[in-house]
């Protein structure tokens, strides 16, 4: 049965050589040309959705409040004036925790 | 916009690589692109041909796989892999093509022969021709697309996977398959025409 299969049956070489006979197509000598007509033709698919832009705002717009707010806040650290900008509550507690951290820099010194 | 006019008029294109000349087709250079069609159309017509058996929609169908890339060159994300993907696109575009239209349409492709005609009559080579290619037409789309691009297009099964977007292992497969069904499609008759090509040499 194999044997008669074999007989029958083309082997891969066989094969490669029937499939060298297969037709070689080309395309028209005129596909570049007609091609090229068509994209001139052509009108490209507006398939592209823009997103309004955002105003752009300007860079020293948010460099001026920031550069202020250092300013401030080195000043405020420098100065001794902080506790007279503090909330009257938050004042005392500011005041308590100064002088709780004195006392704690004094003990530990002692000891 | 601007970029049009970066690009100069004296570029020599036939030199560009695959990437530059997608670059300046991007920009809607014609010259490049003319440069890219002039480069793949042959293949890419061979292929298209193989697979809707010789139909007389090839040209077209070459035509519209160009016009995709010329409409949108940035789906195409790596350019080395430009043939591949003109080939993937041809092919889907056949098979779109013919899965709308009745495949009763293959039949007048140019009067491709029935591959179990009795060897008496075969006379001559281009009729030998006309019935090895009935026997590829008939082969199922995925296992012809494999041999057309492996076997007529030269292109390594690496290559060809990825341009049918499928494992290698998978590709060697449909290889398989084809050359199985091919040879049962030829049967006795093959070694008859190998025969009478003998002859005839």
């Amino acid at each position: 049965m194999s044997t008669n299969q074999n007989d029958i049956e083309l082997s891969d070489t066989e094969l490669d050589q029937l499939l060298q006979y297969t037709s070689k197509p080309l395309p028209s000598s005129d596909f570049e040309s007609r091609l090229l007509e068509k994209l001139s033709t052509e009108i490209i698919p507006n398939n592209i959705v823009h997103f309004p832009r955002l105003r752009k705002i300007p860079l020293w717009l948010t460099a001026v409040p920031l550069a202020a707010s250092l300013v401030l806040g080195i000043w405020l650290g420098t100065s001794e004036t902080a506790l007279d900008y503090l909330p009257f509550s938050t004042q005392s507690m500011a005041q308590n925790a100064n002088t709780d951290a004195l006392y704690n820099l004094t003990e530990d010194n002692l000891s | 916009m601007a970029d049009r006019q970066i690009l100069p008029n004296t570029i020599n294109w036939q030199a560009a690589t695959d990437a530059e000349l997608l670059h300046a087709s991007a920009l809607r250079n014609q010259q490049a692109f003319s440069v890219i069609v002039a480069r793949y159309h042959a293949p890419v017509y061979r292929v298209a041909w193989r697979l809707n058996g010789g139909h007389v929609d090839t040209d077209d169908i070459a035509q519209e796989t160009f016009l995709k890339l010329w409409n949108n060159p940035a789906q195409l994300r790596e350019a080395g892999a430009l043939k591949g993907w003109l080939m993937r696109v041809a092919s889907n575009l056949v098979m779109d093509r013919y899965r709308q239209k009745p495949m009763m349409e293959l039949d007048y492709a140019n009067g491709v022969a029935d591959p179990a005609m009795s060897a008496p009559s075969l006379i001559d080579q281009s009729y030998i021709t006309k019935i090895i290619d009935a026997a590829v037409a008939s082969l199922p789309d995925r296992q012809k697309l494999a041999l057309a691009l492996v076997h007529f297009e030269h292109m390594t099964n690496i290559a060809a996977a990825a341009a049918m977007e499928i494992s290698v292992d998978a590709l060697e497969s449909l290889l398989a398959r084809a050359r199985r069904g091919l040879k049962e499609k030829l049967g006795p008759n093959g070694r008859q025409l190998l025969a009478v090509l003998a002859q005839g040499n």
